[in-house]
């Protein structure tokens, strides 16, 4: 099984997208932090949290998971020792030295180990903690040699695959597609699909269309594997654009309702993608920040006063 | 018509997210209730097909069935999507 990687504005997120990508709970995955997250003025990410999972190799390698390594030889098929060696590099790093197999138990001491560890260095080195450890060789010897090393799939080649995929599947449905790709950032890649007789792929309320979204994502994983960055979306109809586009609005009002009143206003439980698109729409609105509260299916945003957001 | 849409679909899209394609077998049944497709996959393949808290069989379902919607009619064939262990 191959290691995957995620990469949040904390640990925390970076673990839950890996684990999410492989589709397995928390105690099934064996997780490695790369590097946390580091945090500059007013509490901005500067660089995102990466961790890297794998399903815990539960039995013994199969037959079938030889094959197919050997079928990737000459460009992944190195991969899995590589990740093996750079987990050790981390690893040692943060201080503890056992096996590639650990217990829960052990995982979680070593993830406490990291931080406390790193909350140390960036206690006595006072307030350039961070800057410090830029240029400690050692610490940032393991992402180097990781982008250097490992193929880093680049957002366009994903949207290579993620058009080929969506062809395909319109041509399982009968129809056949066009793209039209937007490069929304160096992060992110937007397709929408158009085509005559898309109703059935976007469905009642784009249902249909957000599924084949997070089919996407599920094939990207599964043929872009752990050198995956970014994220490349696949919008059947343009609903999805639309639809954050009326978000976009109704942004603007409460926040503009926020900074008349100088309440909080608790926004209705959404989706993670959608919170996303509420907390840029907040970011570039004065006056109001965005915390968000409550555990999903029922995770909300409250936008908060200016000044309440910590 | 419809069915076959749903069964080719189905197909399509658990091949694409396995490891190993060749292992995927999807078998139709249809009754008087509707429609009845059991997903077999290779070993170490049900994770993916499923994902976390189910969210990837759910995206399957919803494809699946979208491919089954009879837009002529505009009728929905139940369609059940099992995958068998």
């Amino acid at each position: 099984m191959e290691w995957v990687e995620g990469v949040g504005d904390s640990v925390d997120a970076a673990k839950e997208m890996a684990l999410e990508a492989l589709g397995v709970h928390e105690d099934d995955a064996e997780v490695d932090i790369v590097s946390e997250a580091k945090v500059g003025l007013f509490n901005r990410v500067k660089e995102r949290a990466r961790v890297r999972a794998r399903v815990r190799p539960a039995t013994p390698r199969t037959k079938d998971d030889h094959r197919r390594r050997r079928g990737r030889a000459g460009n992944g098929g190195v991969q899995p020792a590589k990740a093996k060696n750079r987990s050790g590099e981390v690893r040692g790093q943060t201080g503890t030295k056992d096996g590639a197999v650990r217990s829960d138990s052990q995982k979680a001491t070593r993830a406490s180990e990291t931080k406390s560890q790193k909350a140390n260095s960036a206690r006595s080195a006072g307030g350039h903690g961070n800057r410090n450890r830029n240029q400690n060789g050692g610490r940032e010897a393991a992402p180097k040699s990781r982008d250097d090393n490992m193929e880093t799939m680049t957002l366009p080649e994903q949207a290579d695959i993620a058009e080929a995929f969506v062809t395909g599947l319109a041509a399982a449905f009968g129809e056949s597609v066009t793209f039209d790709r937007t490069e929304v950032d160096e992060n992110e890649i937007r397709i929408v699909v158009n085509g005559e007789n898309l109703g059935r792929m976007i469905g009642r309320r784009g249902a249909t269309a957000s599924a084949i979204d997070e089919l996407v994502r599920t094939v990207l994983q599964r043929q872009a594997g752990g050198g995956r960055e970014g994220r490349v979306r696949i919008d059947v109809g343009g609903v999805a654009g639309r639809r954050e586009e009326a978000l976009r609005v109704f942004c603007r009002k409460v926040a503009e309702q926020v900074r008349e009143t100088g309440k909080e206003v608790a926004l209705e439980s959404m989706r993670g993608s959608d919170r996303k698109v509420v907390h840029d729409a907040m970011a570039s609105e004065e006056g109001v920040g965005t915390i968000s509260e409550g555990e999903d299916p029922n995770r909300r945003v409250v936008v908060v006063p200016a000044g309440n957001d910590d | 018509m419809s069915a076959d849409s749903a069964k080719t679909v189905c197909e399509y899209v658990v091949k694409q997210i396995v490891g190993d394609p060749d292992a995927v077998g999807v078998a139709m049944s249809e009754d008087a209730s509707g429609i009845r497709l059991d997903v077999t996959v290779g070993d170490g393949d049900m994770g993916r097909v499923i994902g976390k808290r189910g969210r990837v069989a759910m995206a399957i379902r919803t494809v699946v069935r979208a491919a089954g919607h009879d837009t002529d009619t505009d009728t929905d064939t139940k369609i059940e999507v099992e995958f068998v262990d």
